[in-house]
């Protein structure tokens, strides 16, 4: 369940209303036509939280075992997220280059 | 001779061959080595070179290209001191600008120092097609170093010092990730001044931050491949431009990517997470709860309490840690998770592992009151578990049914109640959630799901039909629902009621249309029964009314049977041409079909000869028609289940199928495995094996293994056991087949599968028919033989006295007597550990694989085959069993079991890799 909530960057408190809405939002950004396999994860994500009662039970009943190793499912949460950027300086982009400064 | 002085004697051999050589010799060999990037081969041979010829330009270029190859060398590795010293020797041997290409000026200018390239600069005359290039390089320089004292040495209008206060106050912006602002402050730079790249470049960076990737995109199609920060933006263009996020390899492994630190940090939370899976490794439990917290503040910043709570409860559903591991855990996690929280997560372990289920559902059910302050929340919350448990004690009635009674011991755990006892938890459990959460729908389809079969509960599921009747007043479903338990219970009149409420809801729903058409015909058939004809036919005009072309042929049967039923001996001159023509043929064929077997059923009305003078029709109106294999398709297929209340108690297909045996004349071998998979009924198997039997007589049939597959699941079908005769065994076609074909034969068991029940059924959907062709009697079975066609009312005759029975019989004590034998045994094995013969690896080998075999764990999932360990921990007399064969596995280092036993004895196959004593 967590995946779903990284991947529309949503906090688990939120209301039928939030998830519509941020879907509508991630779903204008990454089209189906420019971005198909995002748009497909973003539409798994909404479809798996947009009933309330979904959500309360993967937040209260408890959970099974999936097939996934442990690994892959965490990683699977670590690459969920919608890149978010951020504002860095000039300073550390040089820094960054320096680095990959290499014959 | 040392290597030292072995290679000093190569290097003077060598040295003493190059003397021997021309320029242009040396110089090509140079070049060559400059290729295969061994810049120190290629300064030695230049020197001997320059030594022997003099310095040359072509020279001079050549080992100023192979000093700047060795200096950058030497800078990737970290040697800053040795490249700087070969940054002196660059310098010396500077060639004429002239010579240099536009990479040699980069390559020289990335490094000087800033008056080293304003040097550079000054020494190109104004009209050198180096001049731009190199004054972009000095912007690039100054802007980097952020040192504008060199241009003093410029004259003032000089293109360089123009902007330079102007770039000097973007630099601040820049450096303060101010891109915007920078942007702004950069307008007045013209496209033609070396500072422009710079301008484009926090264009580029703007557009980023505004996520506008289509013109980012655009901007970095213009970007100079020269200008030093090109690297980032083309690491954004291959990001944006992947389908997915770009992989990120082992941070050890590979360099963070230019753009790096313009993302959230998924390399942070990538070595974080191999951290924590170290730990868990270790069973560190203080380290484990920080390296927790940490992943979940690093994975979703947003709520990390809820993300810790995942994670653990993660690591509990994958067996990665215990019940007992959270409780330990909780004083170390008490900053980071509230404790209410922390007792909702337990309560959630407690109600999948605590065999008290009700207790279990009780003690969460108050918690859940305690710690929700919204109480429709909270009771929708209440509702959610009850049903949680009621499909817990449904799985585990449906493995009982399906394993037998050992189930308890191994797989499912002994709650102590009978089968008719679980039932009934269950069913409280539901009606305990539908009315915390009348809203939820799921509880009322699975309360119709599980409670349709017991007669008791006919009371418990109206008054739930009728609750959600009230709950959801548009919705026709509890009102059709509602009408077939009024018809099982005979109460006409309130079906026929609650039919007209759902006619009301729903106007134009075909299946309320159709249902209400189908309660005048059963009216027509109740009214017949009871003579009041002139009602009969008025019913079914009304049924008529509504038009259903399913009914259609039903009530043209029904208004024919009785107009015959008042005169039974017209029913000699019936025939097809009676039947009206509005109909199409088939549903003609299926009328006559009918009218048959209604004659059929009443001999104390209808004369037999005249019954059988139907058939006759039957069978010539069939022939005659002439239908193709679609058309009998059709013609055989049942009516709705719906319509059972007025249909004879055989399928239409029995009677079709008496009256024309050659039916199936058209149909080839294909067709006719899918036709019989799709009309089968338990009344019609006699004629599917008679042509399956048939069929199989002929040689030339290319589909026989599949017939001969079909035909021995039919034979174990077959309701009349006394008359199977078993020509074949599963193993035996399983032995004849191709690969290919096992798939097909694997294919069509499941399907023959959805058919069957008990042993047969788990048989067919497993592939594996061991358990049906070799009785199993060994220690672990109870002799309990599970019957092919057993049903949950038969399984409901079981009571507790008969479990207890089987509990303490002969056979379990026996059970415990070899758990203490083996026990006892323990030591000797480890004392003798190095006397053990490869033959007595083989049979200790092979009772673990027989352990398995026993418990029917084979091709099992990790969950089941975990659950079947855990049971067999619980229970004192199979404890010692495990443990011991766990342990003498592990003495005597046997590692290659199957995954099942693996499971079985260690808890997952990496324990067993390692052979780590689980116990």
């Amino acid at each position: 369940m967590l995946i779903h909530w990284i991947r529309l960057g949503l906090s688990p408190d939120a209301e039928d209303e939030d998830i519509r809405n941020r879907y509508l939002e991630l779903v204008r950004k990454y089209s189906p036509e420019k971005h198909p396999e995002r748009f497909k994860e973003i539409t798994a994500s909404y479809e798996a939280i947009k009933d309330m009662r979904t959500r309360l039970e993967a937040r209260y009943l408890p959970m099974k075992a999936s097939r996934q190793d442990l690994k892959t499912r965490f990683l699977e949460l670590i690459k969920a997220h919608d890149n978010s950027r951020k504002r860095v300086g000039l300073r550390q982009l040089l820094q960054g280059c320096e680095r990959e400064d290499t014959p | 001779m040392s290597k030292k002085q072995k290679k000093d004697k190569k290097d003077k051999k060598d040295r003493k061959s190059l003397q021997h050589l021309s320029i242009e010799q040396l110089l090509d060999q140079a070049r060559n080595f400059l290729e295969n990037g061994k810049a120190r081969e290629a300064i030695d041979i230049l020197k001997v070179a320059e030594k022997k010829f003099g310095a040359s330009d072509p020279l001079r270029l050549l080992l100023f290209r192979a000093y700047r190859m060795r200096e950058r060398q030497l800078r990737s590795k970290g040697m800053i001191q040795e490249a700087n010293v070969v940054r002196k020797n660059l310098t010396a041997v500077l060639p004429p600008v002239k010579l240099l290409s536009e990479s040699d000026v980069i390559g020289y200018l990335s490094h000087a120092s800033l008056e080293e390239a304003v040097r550079f600069y000054q020494s190109l005359r104004k009209d050198d097609p180096l001049c731009g290039l190199v004054e972009r390089q000095l912007a690039y320089r100054l802007m980097a170093s952020d040192d504008w004292h060199p241009l003093e040495h410029l004259p003032p209008d000089h293109p360089l010092r123009q902007d330079a206060g102007i770039v000097r106050t973007a630099v601040d912006s820049m450096n303060e990730g101010n891109w915007e602002t920078a942007l702004q402050e950069l307008k007045p730079v013209s496209r033609r001044s070396p500072y422009a790249p710079l301008r484009l470049f926090c264009k580029a960076m703007t557009l980023f931050l505004a996520e506008n990737d289509d013109e980012l995109l655009q901007v970095v199609a213009r970007m100079p491949s020269d200008f030093p920060l090109n690297p980032i933006l083309v690491d954004i263009r291959n990001r944006l431009q992947g389908t997915t996020p770009p992989k990120t390899q082992a941070p050890a492994a590979r360099p963070l990517s230019p753009s790096a630190a313009l993302w959230e940090n998924q390399a942070r939370a990538e070595q974080i997470l191999e951290e924590m899976l170290r730990i868990l490794d270790r069973d560190q439990l203080r380290s484990l709860s920080i390296s927790v917290a940490n992943f979940a503040r690093t994975i979703y910043p947003a709520d990390p309490t809820f993300a810790i709570l995942y994670i653990l409860e993660t690591l509990w559903a994958e067996k990665a840690i215990d019940s007992g591991d959270i409780h330990d855990m909780r004083p170390l996690l008490t900053a980071a998770v509230p404790g209410s929280d922390l007792d909702i997560l337990e309560a959630k372990i407690h109600l999948e592992e605590d065999p008290r289920l009700q207790a279990a559902i009780e003690s969460y059910c108050k918690l859940l009151e305690r710690t929700i302050p919204d109480p429709i929340r909270c009771k929708r919350i209440q509702a959610m578990v009850c049903m949680f448990g009621a499909r817990k004690l449904q799985e585990e009635i449906e493995l009982l049914d399906q394993y037998g009674r050992k189930a308890l011991f191994f797989i499912v755990p002994n709650r102590g109640f009978t089968m008719e006892e679980m039932h009934q938890h269950m069913t409280q459990l539901i009606l305990q959630s539908i009315e915390l959460d009348p809203y939820h729908r799921n509880a009322y389809s699975f309360l119709l799901e599980t409670c349709k079969t017991a007669k008791a509960n006919k009371d418990i599921l109206e008054k739930a039909l009728l609750t959600m009747a009230d709950t959801f007043p548009d919705d026709p479903y509890p009102c059709l629902e509602l009408s077939n338990l009024y018809y099982r219970k005979n109460a006409f009149r309130k079906a026929e009621k609650i039919l007209d409420e759902a006619v009301r809801r729903a106007p134009h729903d075909r299946r309320v249309i159709e249902r209400r058409a189908l309660s005048f015909v059963i009216a027509a058939c109740k009214n017949f029964n009871r003579s009041n004809a002139d009602l009969v036919f008025r019913d079914l005009e009304k049924a008529e009314t509504f038009g259903s072309r399913e009914l259609a042929p039903l009530i043209v049967a029904k208004r024919m049977l009785f107009h015959l039923l008042n005169k039974p001996d017209r029913l000699k001159d019936l025939s097809l041409e009676d039947i009206p023509e509005k109909l199409s043929l088939v549903d003609r064929l299926r009328v006559l079909g009918l009218l048959y077997q209604e004659a059929g059923e009443r001999t104390d009305l209808f004369k037999k000869k005249h019954v059988q003078k139907v058939q006759k029709c039957l069978k010539h109106a069939i022939e005659k028609a002439d239908l193709d294999p679609d058309a009998i398709v059709n013609l055989l297929s049942p009516f709705p289940s719906v319509y059972q209340p007025v249909l004879p108690e055989q399928p239409i297909a029995h009677a079709l199928l008496c009256a024309h045996k050659n039916i199936w004349q058209g149909f080839s071998n294909e067709k006719l495995i899918d036709t019989f998979l799709f009309l089968f009924h338990p009344d019609i198997i006699g004629f599917l094996i008679g042509e399956l039997e048939q069929r199989l007589r002929k040689n030339d049939n290319p589909q026989s293994l599949q017939m001969r597959f079909f035909l021995l699941t039919l034979n174990y079908m077959d309701p009349m056991p006394s008359f199977r005769i078993l020509k074949d065994r599963y193993q035996d076609i399983l032995r004849e087949v191709s690969d290919t074909d096992r798939r097909e034969l694997q294919h069509l068991a499941r399907r023959l599968g959805a058919h069957a029940k008990g042993l047969l059924k788990q048989c067919l959907m497993n592939f594996n028919f061991e358990p049906l062709e070799r009785p199993i009697s060994s220690l672990f079975d109870f002799q309990h033989h599970e019957s092919l066609f057993d049903d949950d009312d038969d399984d409901d005759d079981l009571e507790e006295e008969d479990f207890l029975d089987e509990f303490k019989d002969e056979e379990y004590e026996e059970l415990k007597k070899i758990g203490e034998l083996l026990n006892e045994l323990r030591p000797l094995f480890k004392e003798h550990a190095d006397q053990m013969s490869e033959k007595d690896r083989d049979e200790l080998k092979q009772t673990c694989e027989c352990f398995v075999d026993e418990l029917d764990l084979n091709g099992k999932s990790h969950h089941v085959i975990l659950s079947a360990r855990r049971r067999l921990q619980e229970n004192d007399n199979t404890r010692p069993i495990l443990e011991s064969l766990a342990h003498l596995v592990q003495v005597a280092e046997i590692t290659d079991l199957s995954r099942e036993a693996k499971i079985l004895l260690f808890g997952s196959e990496s324990n067993a890799a390692q052979l780590k004593f689980p116990f």
